[in-house]
């Protein structure tokens, strides 16, 4: 058996011995410049907003958490959309990593986003469409996350995650529009096609607050990948053994 | 065929794993009535919570076009702070909201959130005192902020241009 | 009129926004800690030739 290299340049006759390569070793470091930017700007240069104060600055995490969740949710769509179509295992991979990691990011969403509540409306929660259909996104990935690891067959379990992994689609874009659809608390977006509600160094901080967070989005989806690239080749060897063992035996032929 | 590595850390002791071998996992009926069960819930709870979503709160206005039918019945109410209104009471506050020029008497019994001032849209929980009436007890706010960002200073420079002095920015700073 | 009508107005706003960056920042640290050092334990048990990424 093959084993197929992807233009590997600095791969040693040894192979990594983590999920670390030059590349993300590079992004790793670019990612961490990117977050002290976003602390600079973020926590120290940009002012505090006339109605709100000091708490507009969660807004920087918040929003870019959000939409890279998004991001991870459509990654997961594509990957799920791929897999059932022509049983691409590397694309069902990069559903399981985008999920888990829009899983992480839409947690940082709600949680921000009550700790963001609670000094601007005065509550942590309300059942607005907008946090509630925040909330079933979370479910749902969780329940992506269990259905992919629940033990069965690989085919079975991946293939059922897939059919979740579709499904998030129509929820991100009820979670997007759920503030024009229908009235709630939370407000509409600052940015958008018509112009942004913000200017100067608050902008700016919320713009570098979206590169570093991308960066962050990218590095973990690509380790995550490699890890359950990983736990895939492990699996794969385990039956390999298990059938040699047998063909040792004379079990099977 | 079971295909587990018999030399597995399940195999250590006994080869159990081994001689008795498990059946082979797949999608069981239970498995997939739970499934079905979940997004079942689910999609139920999507319904339920949007529908209701949709009918959030009710502006100011529609509230007083709807007060006969509304009567005492919780609803939660949407409206701007009347400048002016606002007069602290023993265990609240009493103002006015209106929307699209309608008014209502709003009697707040608890603390309003730190961001509740004149000017500021309010979303409240309670009820009208009285079928008819266009007073209404709340007894929950939360302020409604909008998407609009602006710097702290760049704004009081700004409004103060254009006013000629420094504005007062919250009802409660004089106190 | 009463000073303090609640936990955001006795405190400040920054408590809360010490608390939303600690919990994004800390959140991303660790599941990357919990990403590589399981990439490293897995690549210990994998061929060579089947790790390869660059």
């Amino acid at each position: 058996m093959t084993t197929e290299t992807v233009g590997s340049v600095e791969a040693s006759a040894s192979g990594p011995t983590s999920t670390g390569s030059r590349a993300t070793m590079i992004l790793g470091i670019v990612t961490l410049v990117a977050l002290g930017v976003l602390v600079l700007f973020g926590l120290i240069l940009s002012p505090a907003d006339e109605s709100q104060g000091d708490s507009v600055r969660i807004m920087y995490v918040h929003v870019p958490s959000a939409t890279l969740s998004y991001v991870g949710c459509f990654l997961t769509a594509i990957g799920s959309a791929v897999y059932l179509w022509r049983k691409s295992q590397w694309w069902e991979l990069v559903a399981y990593a985008g999920a888990e990691v829009a899983a992480l990011f839409t947690a940082f969403t709600l949680i921000t986003g009550m700790l963001w509540g609670r000094p601007t409306w005065g509550v942590y929660w309300v059942w607005d469409a907008r946090l509630t259909s925040e909330a079933l996104l979370m479910l749902l990935l969780l329940g992506y996350l269990a259905v992919r690891r629940l033990a069965a067959d690989y085919e079975v379990r991946a293939k059922r995650a897939a059919i979740i992994g579709l499904l998030l689609v129509p929820n991100v874009i009820i979670v997007r529009q759920s503030v024009q659809w229908w009235r709630t608390l939370h407000q509409t977006p600052t940015i958008s096609l018509s112009g942004a509600e913000i200017q100067g160094l608050m902008l700016f901080s919320l713009f570098t607050g979206f590169v570093a967070i991308t960066l962050v989005f990218i590095w973990m989806v690509i380790h995550r990948f490699r890890v359950a690239w990983l736990e895939e080749q492990l699996e794969a060897e385990g039956l390999d053994t298990a059938i040699a063992e047998r063909r040792a035996e004379g079990v099977i032929s | 065929m079971e295909l587990t590595p018999r030399t597995g850390p399940e195999s250590e002791g006994g080869d159990a794993a081994s001689v008795a071998p498990r059946k082979k996992r797949r999608m069981s009926l239970p498995a997939l009535a739970l499934l079905i069960a979940v997004i079942a819930v689910g999609g139920f709870v999507v319904v339920q919570a949007l529908g209701s979503a949709t009918t959030f709160y009710r502006n100011a206005d529609e509230a007083v076009a709807q007060r006969e039918s509304l009567g005492v019945k919780r609803f939660r109410l949407q409206g701007t702070v009347v400048p002016g209104t606002i007069v602290q009471t023993g265990d609240g506050v009493t103002f006015e909201i209106a929307y699209n020029g309608v008014p209502i008497t709003v009697q707040h019994v608890g603390d309003p959130p730190e961001m509740f001032k004149e000017n500021q849209a309010v979303l409240l929980e309670g009820h009208f005192v009285a079928a008819g009436s266009t007073t209404y007890d709340s007894d929950l706010m939360i302020v409604k902020h909008s998407e609009v960002y602006k710097e702290e200073e760049a704004d009081r420079l700004n409004q103060a241009e254009v006013n000629g002095n420094v504005p007062v920015t919250t009802v409660r700073s004089g106190s | 009129m009463s000073t303090t009508f609640d936990v955001a107005q006795a405190t400040g706003t920054w408590p809360f926004v010490a608390a939303a960056w600690a919990v994004v920042f800390g959140g991303m640290g660790a599941y990357a800690l919990v990403t590589v050092v399981r990439g490293r334990r897995l690549s210990k048990q994998v061929p060579p030739e089947k790790r390869r990424w660059s």
